[in-house]
């Protein structure tokens, strides 16, 4: 999870990274292209680490 | 954080753990075509960008967007009294180009409804807050923007002297109809408006309390509470749009009041947007007025009595306006 939250930082930090995740707009292949993404910058983030943080944060966004 | 929230805007205004948080998604140039700002919202979240890397900042966040990046300063704000005709208002200036239409956005309630958590919070604080959300929503995404409409929550109108206080000199309109027909449209179901469990925004009342009232005399009240506060508020300084005007008076008279220049494509877009049923806009307008009015002559009670006083004194003055 400590790899989520760095890949994180790099998605804020980088416009082009950013723009290409929003622009994925199915959820599987979303979590494939984060993984990819995240590997390709030498981070291990696992299919569980974005499923995760998609479930927390659309239950999270709807709840209120 | 604000430095990289360019192309997102506040979602979600609420209180966590004693801090007033803002949820953020990312919209790009999306532009706000559905009828009301939370379907758009919707949309949005459903963007698995936006739930995996969801954003939480502190409200303050806002007073450094905004002097960073102002957004657009409203042309104008649509106040109403329900099932009054005002979605359409709003959808005809969204059918504008180089408009953005905001309505009825659940962070602006969730700004004049905070102090109701923490007193502690003064109109200074909302007024702060309001004039930050209205700024980062009116953000131009497609880049070509320049005119800005809120439509506000129909309870929004006891706040109408914050809203002045926090926008001096943005123009005003008040659309409603006989309030017997609005009151024969919310029996046809329940709305957010007309919940005895949101009786506090609507008429300082606890849900108990609301709940022990007569459906239609709570509904009713809540109608008379929302007349009474436009009426309080010198509504000769604002434009009271009634709904058999419309939906000429949106480019007859609101466009004018709003600072806006419209030309024969503008009406022609304004007209076209007036077919189409303004809350399913998949389908043709059909008038249920008539309708509304039959079941509007079975309604009687002494409640109705504030009601109606409420109901001519808006007539009386937009009339006496208007003559």
């Amino acid at each position: 999870m400590a790899d989520f939250t760095r890949f994180r930082t790099l998605v804020f930090a980088d416009p082009e990274l950013q723009e290409q995740l929003w622009n994925e707009l199915d959820r599987d292949a979303f979590v494939v292209l984060a993984v990819g993404l995240a590997a390709a910058r030498g981070l291990q983030v696992t299919r569980t680490d974005v499923e995760r943080a998609l479930e927390t944060g659309r239950l999270a966004l709807l709840a209120r | 954080m604000s430095a990289e929230l360019a192309g997102w805007i506040p979602v979600r205004a609420y209180w966590d753990g004693g801090r007033f948080m803002l949820d953020w998604c990312r919209v790009g140039d999306v532009r706000f075509s559905e009828p009301f700002f939370e379907q758009t919202v919707r949309r949005m979240v459903r963007r698995p960008f936006n739930a995996a890397f969801r954003v939480q900042t502190p409200i303050a966040v806002l007073d450094e967007m905004a002097s960073r990046r102002p957004g657009l300063r409203p042309n104008g704000l649509i106040f109403h009294l329900s099932r009054s005709g005002s979605t359409l208002v709003s959808r005809m200036f969204a059918a504008l180009p180089r408009t953005l239409a905001i309505s009825e956005a659940p962070p602006i309630d969730a700004v004049l409804q905070a102090a109701r958590t923490d007193p502690r919070v003064s109109d200074d604080d909302r007024i702060g807050w309001l004039r930050g959300l209205v700024s980062a929503l009116g953000q131009p995404r497609a880049g070509d923007e320049e005119r800005y409409v809120i439509k506000l929550d129909a309870w929004h109108t006891r706040d109408l002297e914050l809203f002045e206080r926090a926008f001096p000199g943005v123009p005003w309109a008040f659309v409603y109809r006989d309030p017997l027909e609005v009151l024969a449209s919310h029996r046809g179901g329940m709305s957010y408006l007309m919940s005895t469990a949101n009786a506090g925004p609507a008429l300082d009342l606890d849900a108990a309390a609301a709940y022990r009232l007569e459906p239609d005399d709570y509904r009713a009240r809540v109608l008379t509470r929302i007349c009474s506060a436009v009426l309080a508020q010198r509504p000769e300084r604002a434009r009271l749009v009634a709904y058999p005007e419309l939906p000429a008076a949106v480019w007859e008279q609101l466009a004018a009041l709003f600072g806006m220049q419209l030309d024969e494509r503008d009406v022609a877009a304004m007209e076209h947007a007036a077919h189409f049923d303004a809350k399913r806009p998949d389908r043709i307008f059909a008038s249920d007025a008539d309708e509304k009015r039959r079941v509007a002559t079975t309604l009687e009670g002494a409640w109705l009595a504030p009601l109606r006083c409420a109901y001519a004194e808006l007539e009386r003055v937009r009339t006496s306006v208007a003559g």
